[in-house]
């Protein structure tokens, strides 16, 4: 029942309850299936007694609908889309160290993508790099390619579908 | 007021009249409270034990079941019986006490994280961190465990909660945004459920526990009888459609009948109605049903396709569903051309509905069974154990109502049965209630028979004796070469003299008169009796569907498939 390799992106946005043990519950429903998540982000929605989660993993179409049933029936679970990767707007925000050299490098990254530098030292620099998912992913590479890069930290994806 | 009597009150505003469970340290303060009121508390001897009671009393009487343990041990010991009413879909409410909160995640004494655990046995696991918060979270708990897809909920509370103070206001509903579990069947889905059944030239209805647990099986019966088709059930489903009606053919599956496991597998079509399709129901998927177009009903939209495909789901309330398809039938007023499939119904249902297979002697369980739906009034509750004795149960005992017949379905929880009889007398002091058991499962929990005497809940334990975990041991004859690993019990101990020990009835019968004797007995007598029955040690179940088999590929244990 593993999302298999080679398989299609899955996008869930999840409305859910702002309370402790929310995404324990949800993490649970993943865990029992062997779902390897991608990448989770969660934030505070327009109301205060209600988070977004983003949950992003790979798997079949059809596991992936099954599936969102069953975060459905999650109590603490108000509402689940499935988000089209191709109508969706995904975005996601890195902090990235890199060694003297990494600024340059990152430039040359095509994408749509926006870089900007935080902090900067004879050491090098810290950069921030806001973009789609894919994006952040060939900046990452081409820093190590360089051998440039000594840290990264990502968001995880935020997305909405386009209407 | 404080957080106990907000509890105590809040249970019952609920109509408990009857709690199962074990005090201890983290929960005095609530069990203080319990004796300001006039809801009974059974004393269990072991707290797995409790939430089986729990289970019982629930499934006999349709209402919620209530049980109750310390925190720690108590509330692991606990964890067993929730599960096994979660794999079964029982409404509980399963109450454990807990360190305060200013001693929680620091490995306070008897302190473990009960909602990390029991969140994945339950519908839900609420924590309460203060008193206030007590009658809107029991509310809820009643709520989440009654509606929709029943099953168990735990409240964890703090001893601080127990014994702070706090205003109260206790809400008459509660409304949970994340949980809608009143959803109306969808008419166009229905309409189309009964254009495939009309289409459909070799129907037969699956009836699994939601029929039972919805209420549905009167729409079922009718359903059934207005269209004229047979109607096979789960192990869960037994008593949905009386079985000794002549559209019955009884359970499908791994222990099914010969004619419902073949006329599923003819089937054109099958109206499966509030099953899982459980591996034990379908054996080897690929080969259930392969003909058939599957129409699925049931209030879990999870279920849908989980196990095996449906061409067609109608999900939500099953009564609301089936009441509307059977009004759907009776307008439309026109049955299938299902004459040549009836035929082919009774003739295999004729040859097979009787009949005992695989059988060392005249007084084997198959009859005792037999004898024992003769001697008891249709209403009487049988419970069972796991192993051979409940899948002898399955075959061979014809349950002819709703909530008559208690098992460990989806867990297969050895000791169930007992203390499930226990609770089940609680809510039914009217009917007989009898245990099938095992002498390997009754080990695991007849110290319940202290709480059936203290109580006065009298059942009666049937143990078909082996001297060995049966179920495992038929296995190990048919696929591990007859080597009996840890199967065989060497002492065990003597059934008659230790119900006698415990101040309950003790017997044992070498023969179908003695037991028709002690039985009669037994089912009137107000103390509980064992009636230990010395079966032939290699007394194998059939029909029997091995592992990896289809449903086709019956063994009937002499020599024929
Ligand atoms: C708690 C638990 N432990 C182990 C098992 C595995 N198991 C299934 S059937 C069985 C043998 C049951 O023996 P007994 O109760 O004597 O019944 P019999 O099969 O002999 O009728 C065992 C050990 C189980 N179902 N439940």
């Amino acid at each position: 029942m593993n999302g298999a390799e080679g398989s299609s992106q899955i996008i869930y946005s999840l409305i859910v309850e702002n309370k402790p043990g929310v995404l324990f519950r949800v993490a649970s429903q993943f865990r029992r299936r062997s779902f390897n998540i991608e990448s989770v982000a969660v934030g505070v929605t327009e109301r205060p007694d209600t988070s977004r989660m983003i949950i992003t993993m790979r798997g079949d179409q059809q596991m992936a609908e099954d599936f969102a049933r069953v975060l459905r029936r999650t109590v603490d679970v108000i509402d689940v889309d499935r988000m089209d990767p191709g109508r969706a707007v995904q975005r996601e925000l890195a902090l990235i160290r890199v060694k003297p050299g990494g600024k340059e490098i990152a430039g040359g990254v095509r994408g749509e993508g926006e870089l900007r530098i935080l902090a900067e030292s004879s050491d090098g620099a810290i950069i921030q790099a806001i973009g789609p998912p894919d994006y952040l992913s060939s900046l990452v590479d081409a820093l190590v390619r360089g051998k440039v890069l000594e840290e990264v930290v990502r968001t995880g994806v935020v997305a909405l579908e386009v209407r | 007021m404080s957080g106990s009597r907000a509890l105590i009150k809040a249970l019952e505003r609920e109509g408990v009249d009857v709690v199962f469970g074990i005090p201890g340290g983290a929960i005095m303060p609530v069990y203080d409270e319990l004796l300001n009121s006039d809801i009974r508390h059974v004393l269990a001897r072991h707290e797995q034990s409790a939430a089986h009671m729990a289970d019982g009393y629930a499934r006999a009487s349709g209402r919620v079941g209530v049980c109750m343990a310390t925190s720690g041990p108590g509330a692991t010991n606990l964890v067993t019986g929730v599960a096994t009413a979660y794999m079964d879909s029982t409404p509980l409410v399963a109450i454990t006490g807990q360190v305060p909160t200013s001693m929680m995640a620091r490995d306070a004494f008897q302190e473990i994280d009960a909602v990390g655990i029991y969140t994945h046995v339950t519908k839900y696991s609420f924590q309460l961190l203060r008193p206030s918060e007590v009658p809107y979270v029991t509310k809820a708990a009643f709520f989440l465990a009654s509606t929709g897809r029943t099953g168990p909920v735990h409240i964890d509370m703090p001893k601080d909660v127990q014994t702070g103070e706090a205003e109260m206001s206790f809400p008459d509903r509660v409304d949970i945004r994340g949980y809608r579990p009143y959803v109306p069947p969808d008419p166009a889905a229905v309409a189309r459920a009964l254009d495939l059944l009309l289409e459909s030239e070799r129907p037969i209805i699956l009836a699994g526990g939601g029929v039972i647990k919805s209420g549905a099986h009167d729409y079922l019966l009718q359903l059934a009888e207005s269209a004229l088709i047979p109607v096979a059930t789960t192990l869960m489903g037994k008593g949905a459609i009386p079985e000794d009606h002549p559209l019955s053919l009884g359970p499908v599956g791994m222990h099914g009948t010969v004619q419902a496991n073949k006329l599923v597998n003819e089937a054109d079509l099958v109206l499966a109605i509030g099953v899982r399709f459980s591996d034990r129901t379908t054996m080897e998927v690929r080969g259930f049903a392969p003909d058939a177009t599957i129409v699925h009903f049931d209030v879990d939209p999870t279920e849908v396709g989980k196990n095996v495909k449906a061409h067609h789901a109608v999900t939500g309330d099953l009564k609301a569903s089936i009441g509307l398809l059977l009004r759907m039938f009776q307008e439309r007023a026109r049955a299938g051309s299902w004459g040549a499939w009836r035929r082919r119904v009774e003739e295999v249902a004729s040859q097979w509905r009787d009949a005992i297979v695989g059988v060392k002697s005249e007084f084997s369980p198959p009859h005792i069974l037999r004898a024992m739906r003769e001697i008891l009034p249709p209403d009487s509750v049988v419970t069972t154990e796991v192993g051979q004795n409940q899948m002898w149960a399955e075959l061979y005992f014809k349950v002819l109502r709703p909530r008559t017949f208690i098992t460990s379905g989806g867990l297969g929880t050895m000791g169930f049965g007992f203390p499930a009889a226990i609770g089940a007398k609680a809510a039914r002091p009217d009917v007989p209630v009898v245990d099938v058991a095992g002498d390997g499962s009754f080990m695991m929990t007849m110290n319940s028979l202290a709480t059936s005497i203290d109580e006065k809940l009298p059942v009666v334990v049937v143990v078909l004796n082996n001297s060995s975990l049966g179920m495992v041991a038929q296995w190990q004859r048919l696929f591990y070469n007859r080597r009996y690993a840890a199967t065989i019990f060497g002492a065990n101990p003597d059934f008659v003299r230790l119900a006698e020990s415990f101040g309950a009835e003790g017997v044992r019968v070498y023969s179908m008169d003695e037991f028709r004797n002690a039985f009669r007995t037994a089912i009137r007598s107000d103390v509980t009796t064992v009636i230990d029955v010395p079966i032939h040690p290699e007394e194998d179940v059939f029909p029997f569907v091995g592992p990896g088999r289809t449903l086709n590929e019956m063994l009937l244990g002499d020599g024929r498939e």
